[in-house]
């Protein structure tokens, strides 16, 4: 099937996601040079899984307590066969699907980058889930306050197609296998060495969230505009609201900039770097999506404000 | 004296030559004095030379003479903090003309304006052809408070990054989660690029923050994978509130060439957007100093960090949770997540916030330098404890004279001793300026 566009983990924008969104149709393919590069990454990741391989924390071991124990691969998909459940958290009502499936979009953006170690064809899982219209069924409260392990834990249950994941599909609250078979797609998917952690770790619903509203804001703006124009002459202070508006576009710009910049970052745990003969692994915290936070928190104030003028 | 020249108007030139204007920044003799402008204090002299060296930019030429006197002379006009902006602008002017009530700043001392301007030689004459009345409608208040906001807040994000070193030193933590691929790569903002290189260069070079110091110690029951959160997502808040800072100085740049009647919300918008990013930054070093508490958390530093006989000297919890109340103050002056604009409901017009947002940002500014004053005093005494045990290594090129610095006012807690003095001594290490421009002239400006 002709793909719309291709992800590359570099170059993914609101509106092309907005786009895709909207026509409900939009199939989206991965890069072959993302591909690669992701390829070559696990690579390294299966050369840590051989019998001779080192200890590498948090790549081919488990955590907490077991964190110095190196898993056989087998041991792996059996682990990650149960760990995201007791991570699958939230109370509530459902998280709006429009922004659920939004989030497999740009969680394989983030994959496809090529620093998470994941298989090719994990990241054209999410896009064959994302492209059928499948959208996981995550109850909205429960947040860590920082990333998003309860919703992209119930992604990762979709994605495999585990016991008791539940999606939105044609309409219809459903068991995710259904669906998966609905569409055509095989029911089960296997998470190898690495998979859950690099789907569960990130802000990423809240960054599927944070796109669908900037959208929606600048949609709002703009159907503001001619109505405005046209009442210009019988506003008291016209030059006011110029000014203000200066401001309103200013500011706007500038929180889109941000929720456009981390569309195109890499934000599970832990990352694979090259050192041109290997690879290295790095343990750090780009889960944080503090600029995202702060923005959406402007983006409140600024839409009152615009509101009230 | 020597004429100082007027700056070209970027926000670099005009900190620049206030700065020099105002001298260097010292601990007061006393250090059992408040910190900062709260309680009736004044607002600082830098502030008010930023005002006179604005005011330059437009004013008639006997005005011109008459404002280079007065920063010749290093005098500053100050107003009462707390004070409404009516009431500032009239008191700067009372300052300006040496009428009764105005207060002119001078070699740290208040004075009655007119005391001031005879204290430099400034006579009658010099102001007979100002127009006071001018003068006063072009005060940039706002502007002058935002200089003074950015200026401040970049000072304090550096001492966040002190702090969030130190304590990383203290429990011998892991530096990965600092490895610049991790930024530079995976998640390239410039803040956090910045707050990651700078931790980078504290430490670098220190023998604590390594796995065998980690093992000689004893506090780990394996290899460390990671820290905790607070300390191993510092790039990422820390640089949220950078990036924060940055735009905030972008466009307040743009303000500055601007009248202020001609200014638009924009700065507004950008002092609310940083006092998001003050207020988080204070939250993670409560975070910090909260788990250098718990030997569990702190990998086997002394309980509550006491030094000697346990049970008899209680330690820091009750200075910890100091910490957690100040911060519980900043939340308090968190923008609220609608309407900040205010529109009169008679005019329609909107009515501009004046200086009431940077006036948040100052209170907040205050409040966040006493949490990482808690945390400097605790990363201190938990920097020292570990060393206790680890006598023959060494601490980080920055790290090491930040605890020097910190030592030479502010010795290490032994037994109990009376708590608010050591966490106002602290304080004044933080907001003065004394720990960075400790760790700066060992390894360099910091980002």
């Amino acid at each position: 099937m002709h793909n719309d566009f291709s992800i590359t983990g570099h170059d993914l924008t609101v509106q092309q996601i907005a786009d895709a969104i909207a026509t409900n149709s939009a199939q989206v393919g991965l890069d072959e040079t993302a591909a690669a590069a992701c390829h070559a990454s696990r690579r390294q990741v299966e050369a840590w899984l051989g019998d001779e391989a080192p200890v590498v924390y948090g790549v081919n071991t488990a955590l907490g307590n077991l964190k110095d124990t190196v898993l056989s691969p087998s041991e792996h998909i059996a682990w990650n066969s149960t760990i995201p459940y007791p991570h699958a958290v939230g109370m509530g009502h459902f998280i709006n699907p429009v922004i659920t499936r939004t989030a497999l979009l740009i969680r394989a953006n983030v994959l496809s980058r090529g620093y998470s170690g994941v298989r090719p064809a994990l990241v054209r899982r999410l896009l064959d889930i994302f492209n059928a219209g499948i959208s996981p069924a995550i109850r909205e409260l429960g947040s860590t306050g920082l990333s998003d392990l309860g919703p992209m834990a119930h992604c990762a249950m979709v994605a495999s197609g585990m016991e008791g994941a539940r999606v939105f599909y044609q309409g219809k609250l459903i068991a995710a296998r259904e669906a998966l078979t609905l569409a055509g797609l095989e029911p089960r998917f296997t998470l190898e060495c690495k998979e859950v952690l690099a789907i569960m770790n990130g802000s990423t619903m809240t960054q599927a969230a944070a796109a669908l509203c900037i959208n929606g804001a600048g949609n709002l703006l703009s159907y503001l505009e001619p109505i405005e124009t046209a009442q210009l002459a019988a506003f008291p202070d016209a030059e006011e609201l110029l000014r203000f508006n200066g401001s309103v576009a200013a500011v706007f710009a500038k929180i889109k900039r941000t929720i456009g910049f981390e569309t195109n970052i890499t934000c599970d745990n832990p990352l694979l770097f090259s050192n041109g003969n290997t690879y290295d692994v790095a343990m750090g915290c780009n889960c944080s999506n503090t600029q995202v936070g702060y923005d959406l928190d402007l983006l409140a104030i600024l839409l009152s404000d615009k509101a009230a003028f | 004296m020597d004429t100082i020249s007027n700056p070209a108007f970027s926000l670099s030139g005009l900190i620049g030559t206030a700065k020099s204007i105002c001298g260097a920044a010292s601990l007061p003799a006393d250090l059992s004095a408040t910190p900062g402008a709260r309680d009736g204090g004044y607002m600082p002299a830098f502030v008010g030379t930023v005002l006179l060296l604005r005011l330059q930019r437009t004013a008639s030429e006997p005005t011109q003479r008459y404002l280079q006197a007065l920063l010749d002379a290093r005098l500053s006009p100050t107003w009462r903090a707390g004070a409404s902006e009516a009431a500032a602008r009239r008191g700067l002017r009372s300052a300006l003309e040496g009428a009764a009530g105005g207060v002119l700043l001078w070699e740290g001392r208040q004075l009655e304006a007119s005391e001031g301007l005879e204290v430099a030689s400034i006579t009658d004459s010099a102001r007979a052809d100002v127009d006071f009345d001018a003068l006063e409608a072009q005060l940039d208040i706002s502007g002058a408070l935002a200089v003074h906001v950015y200026d401040a807040a970049h000072h304090l994000f550096k001492g966040a990054d002190i702090c969030a070193a130190m304590t990383l030193e203290g429990i011998r933590g892991e530096t990965g989660a600092f490895d610049a691929r991790l930024h530079e790569l995976g998640r390239p903002y410039p803040g956090q690029i910045a707050a990651a290189r700078n931790v980078r260069r504290i430490v670098a070079d220190s023998e604590f923050t390594t796995e065998d110091a980690r093992m000689e110690f004893g506090g780990d029951s394996g290899p460390r994978c990671q820290d905790a959160i607070s300390i191993r997502a510092v790039p990422q808040t820390h640089g949220g509130g950078r990036d924060a800072l940055a735009w905030f100085a972008a466009t307040l740049e743009g303000s500055l060439q601007q009248s202020v009647a001609s200014r638009d919300m924009t700065l507004d918008y950008a002092l609310d957007l940083l006092a998001i990013g003050l207020i988080d930054l204070a939250v993670i070093s409560e975070r910090r100093s909260f788990r250098m508490l718990d030997s569990r958390m702190s990998y086997g530093l002394p309980m509550n960090l006491v030094a000697e006989n346990p049970g008899f000297n209680h330690g820091f919890p009750v200075i910890q949770a100091a910490a957690a109340a100040v911060v519980a103050e900043m939340k308090l002056k968190a923008p609220k997540g609608r309407g900040q604009g205010s529109f009169s409901a008679l005019t329609g017009r909107y009515v501009p916030r004046g200086i009431s947002s940077s006036i948040r940002l100052v209170e907040l500014m205050d409040l966040l330098g006493k949490v990482l004053a808690i945390e400097l005093f605790m990363a201190s005494q938990a920097m020292d404890l570990t060393r206790r045990t680890l006598p023959n290594r060494a601490f980080g090129a920055g790290s090491a004279p930040a605890l020097a610095a910190t030592r030479t006012h502010l010795p290490m807690v032994l037994q109990n001793r009376f708590a608010s003095d050591d966490m106002n001594v602290a304080e004044w290490l933080i907001v003065q300026g004394t720990i960075v421009r400790a760790v700066e002239d060992a390894i360099g400006r910091l980002d």
